[in-house]
């Protein structure tokens, strides 16, 4: 009899001392990230029929269970997964609006102080002092042009950067939690199904949510306990103990642009949300375009300037040479091409800019390929396309330049990139170095001849004036642009794009924040809570002991009567 | 809803970043002095100040083309003036001579006296600027615009020869820009002031008779006056001739006073147009310091109230009366 009432006392203490290190155990990880708060569920053991009645027996500890919602922790997932990407954009497209903020770098003020120049040799055509100016505020603009397309390839450098160490982190993370799926499947089989790996599950659950920071997931629970990851369009990340990896290769056109390849696979155009999603998107919906936009103010300043500059005559009295040169290679007209290095063929096709339609150049790249009957030109933001024959020197297109395509050589399946905007503003240089050389005057026939003997007058400015006149006429955006409205259209877009990020990420920050407060009101820690019942369960314990102790009196009272 | 201890504690930090974030904001705007720090606070207000500054800059530059302008307008107004002078002394010294109560010395030694400003002529003629360029040469300012050039067979112009004066310049006056579709002539080429020759720069001795038909430019008619002059013949015609040549260099004056009152027009409208620019620029881009700082003040109250509220809930636990 009292053998029964130790064991349903000696059952209750264990109980109690399994609570008390439960809530021990709470109150230490108050301050674990991801760390679910667990309770000691109690379960009446099976009562006895003795002497005519069913007495129970004690308690079980049946399980030690954590405070767990499946929805809310999903909730967390997709939120964080939200805000990491507009959390991204927002900081990185903030850094180019700042950059084009910034005074000192502006292109605006550049361009005005050039002008001012042109006007000051358009006044005094003849003074060498004038023209030397002249030469360096060209220097200064072509030199703005050249220091901020620095800047975007620096950032564009550290996007890459970026994009790879979170690459690296998700194949770390993914490894993980292939490796704790095998290990949860064990320790679930060796509980038999009926007790949980609490921490385990916890700690997957806490990987997850950090790649969920990074990419979107979609996670599918199996029947054993483990886990498959899927990111993009259902490309599987991790299966069961197998974890799949991410690469960051280059484009084969362009080094500096990266694609995401998974086992193998391109995957860059089938991300979504996440911190590696928010620098995609960045890169193609800010940066490129930008640096386009930027390049095609540079080029359009260049051929356009040339164009007049070389209609007129300078102090020496020849005809005027270009002014600003677009490539490094003394071919000053020349568009950078790139052929793919998986050509078929090797051989090449040229580009260059039509002095002529500036107002056609648009910020764009475009591809060339070269099919059975001829060739197709795609123009990559819209895609759209226009084609023709092969063979022409020039063939010309509406886009701002010509092609030429007279290289025998070339095969079906041949692609070219071709980027008239992109690197301009990189490469625009001045081209003159003698202030003599400043084409001011224009044509003064002295003999009619024939041949007429042509030259420039030292004090006629009408070519000075004429190139004075750039700067007001709207020359750029089929007509519609002049070169302060290119370089306008550049801040209010990139500013547009911040703002609405912005907007975007405070949204989000809200989300997150309400879907975290639910995750913590759900399994977060509260010490005054544990705190209590520390109190309980200690009182609890006491209560327990002190039935043992009475069963010791008990056993003594019998063994006492019997003597 | 169950608050867990951490999330309390977060709770309480991000009311006081926020605050804070606030706060720097607002010090950034009051220290530059600007409403808008970067372009996507205001796209359309970026923009629009970009434009406004070039406008503005755009108009500073006219105004320093007018100022050129008007030295060089004056310069030439204040060499007009003296050939105006001088033609009138040449009229009168013309007048006296053609009285017939003067011997052969007096009318020669007026006929020096007319070499003499002839001579004052040409060198008005062939003034260079502070620049060193030819002022009444059009756009070959390197050339000296009239020089000596053969005379004038006595056959064709009766008399003595005549000296002939070619004008080696050219028949185009440089423009300046003083306003957005504004030009404004900065001088006149020699033949507008000093009139044309029929002699070419290139023609030598003997001249083509029909070359050298009659004097036609200034300096010409000066000579051949001078030449009838010591050949005791002074001719009536010459002072219809010097009347011409008068009145061509009057009506350049007439257009050179018109012109510079186009720019004092002209200045007086960019200005204008600088200051209204200036005024919308301001309005647009400026902070509004007594809106700024009264923000700053309540901004500074809610982050000390927010950092007071988290000292005081913080020590609140169940621990501390265990």
């Amino acid at each position: 009899m009292s053998v029964s009432i130790l064991n349903t006392a000696l059952s209750g203490l264990a109980a109690f001392q399994r609570s008390l290190e439960t809530t021990s155990n709470n109150i230490s990880n108050v301050n674990t990230e991801g760390y679910s708060r667990q309770r000691a569920e109690y379960a009446t053991r099976p009562e006895q029929f003795s002497g005519g009645n069913y007495i129970g027996t004690g308690v079980n500890v049946s399980n030690i269970a954590r405070s767990y919602d499946q929805f809310i922790t999903g909730q967390v997932r997709s939120s964080n997964s939200a805000f990491g990407e507009v959390d991204r954009f927002h900081s990185l497209s903030a850094q180019i609006d700042r950059l084009l903020a910034e005074e000192s770098t502006s292109i605006a003020p550049a361009m005005k102080s050039f002008f001012d120049a042109v006007h000051e040799v358009a006044d005094d055509p003849s003074s060498i002092p004038a023209r030397q100016v002249m030469l360096s505020e060209a220097e200064n603009m072509a030199a703005g042009f050249n220091t901020m397309n620095a800047r975007f390839v620096e950032i564009r450098d550290q996007v890459n950067f970026d994009m790879g160490n979170m690459l690296q982190d998700l194949n770390s993370y993914a490894k993980e939690i292939a490796d704790l799926n095998v290990k949860i499947v064990a320790d679930i089989g060796r509980a038999r199904g009926e007790q949980m790996p609490n921490e385990l599950l916890d700690q997957r659950d806490s990987l997850l949510n950090k790649i969920a920071g990074l990419v979107d997931v979609s996670v599918v629970g199996q029947k054993d306990g483990s886990v498959n990851v899927f990111i993009g369009k259902g490309q599987s990340l991790v299966l069961g103990g197998n974890a799949a990896t991410l690469e960051l290769r280059s484009s084969d056109t362009d080094f500096s642009h990266k694609q995401i390849f998974l086992d193998g696979q391109n995957i860059s155009n089938q991300l979504s949300g996440g911190s590696l999603y928010g620098s995609l998107r960045f890169r193609d919906e800010v940066l490129d375009p930008a640096q386009r936009q930027l390049g095609m103010l540079a080029a359009g300043i260049a051929v356009e300037f040339n164009r007049v500059h070389e209609a007129g005559y300078d102090l020496n009295g020849v005809p005027g040479t270009a002014f600003f040169d677009l490539d490094a290679f003394n071919q000053p007209d020349q568009v950078p091409v790139t052929a793919n290095p998986n050509n078929p063929s090797g051989a090449s096709i040229g580009a260059s800019y039509q002095p002529n339609n500036v107002a056609n150049l648009t910020a764009d790249d475009y591809r060339l390929d070269v099919t059975a009957t001829g060739y197709t030109l795609t123009r990559l933001s819209d895609n759209q396309v226009t084609s023709g024959a092969l063979g022409g020197n020039p063939t010309p297109t509406n886009f701002g330049f010509d092609l030429d395509l007279s290289d025998g050589a070339l095969a079906n399946g041949d692609s070219f990139l071709i980027r008239p905007a992109f690197e301009a503003a990189a490469k625009i240089k001045l081209a003159i170095t003698n202030p003599e050389q400043i084409a001011a005057a224009q044509a003064n026939v002295t003999n009619p001849g024939p041949p007429p003997t042509v030259s420039g007058l030292p004090g006629d400015n009408r070519n000075a004036l004429a190139l004075a006149q750039l700067e007001t006429a709207k020359t750029l955006s089929k007509g519609n642009a002049t070169f302060d409205d290119g370089y306008g259209q550049l801040v209010s877009k990139v500013g547009t794009q911040t703002h609405s990020a912005e907007v975007s990420r405070s949204a989000q920050d809200t989300l997150l924040k309400q879907a975290t407060a639910s995750w913590e009101s759900v399994s977060g820690v509260n010490l005054d809570e544990e705190a209590a019942n520390l109190i309980k369960f200690q009182q609890s314990y006491q209560a327990a002991a002190q039935a043992i102790s009475v069963t010791n009196t008990l056993f003594d009272s019998l063994i006492g009567a019997v003597r | 809803m169950r608050i867990s201890t951490s999330w309390n504690h977060q709770l309480g930090v991000n009311a006081i970043l926020d605050q804070q974030a606030k706060l720097s904001e607002t010090q950034m705007k009051l220290s530059t002095g600007k409403k808008i720090l970067t372009p996507s606070e205001d796209p359309a207000a970026a923009v629009r100040l970009l434009d406004l500054d070039q406008v503005t800059k755009q108009t500073q530059q006219y105004q320093d083309n007018i100022v050129i302008a008007r030295q060089r307008l004056s310069l030439e107004e204040a060499n007009i003036q003296d050939v105006v002078d001088t033609l009138f002394r040449i009229k009168e010294l013309t007048v006296q001579g053609l009285n017939d109560t003067n011997t052969q010395p007096d009318r020669a030694a007026i006929a020096a006296e007319i070499d003499q400003l002839k001579e004052h002529l040409l060198g008005i003629a062939n003034t260079k600027n502070a620049n060193g360029e030819y002022i009444f040469a059009g756009y070959a300012t390197d050339t000296q615009p009239y020089a000596k050039g053969p005379a004038f067979d006595s056959t064709v112009v009766p008399g003595s020869p005549v000296d002939s004066y070619p004008y080696f310049g050219d028949n185009n006056q440089r423009s300046l820009q003083i306003g957005p579709s504004r030009f404004i002539t900065d001088g006149n080429y020699g033949e507008q002031v000093f009139g044309a020759s029929d002699v070419l720069p290139t023609d030598t001795a003997p001249l083509d008779p029909a070359n050298a038909q009659s004097p036609k430019n200034l300096f010409e008619i000066v000579s051949k006056l001078s030449v009838s002059l010591t050949d005791n013949n002074p001719q009536d015609i010459s002072l219809t001739e010097l009347d011409t040549a008068l009145e061509r260099v009057v009506s350049v004056q007439t257009t050179i006073g018109a012109r510079i009152n186009a720019l004092d027009g002209q200045e007086n409208t960019n200005d204008g147009y600088i200051l209204d620019m200036q005024s919308l620029t301001s309005e647009i881009g400026d902070l509004d310091y007594a809106d700024a700082i009264s923000k700053f003040n309540l901004q500074n109250v809610s982050l000390q109230a927010a950092q007071q509220a988290f000292t005081r809930v913080q020590n609140l636990s169940l621990f501390n009366y265990l």
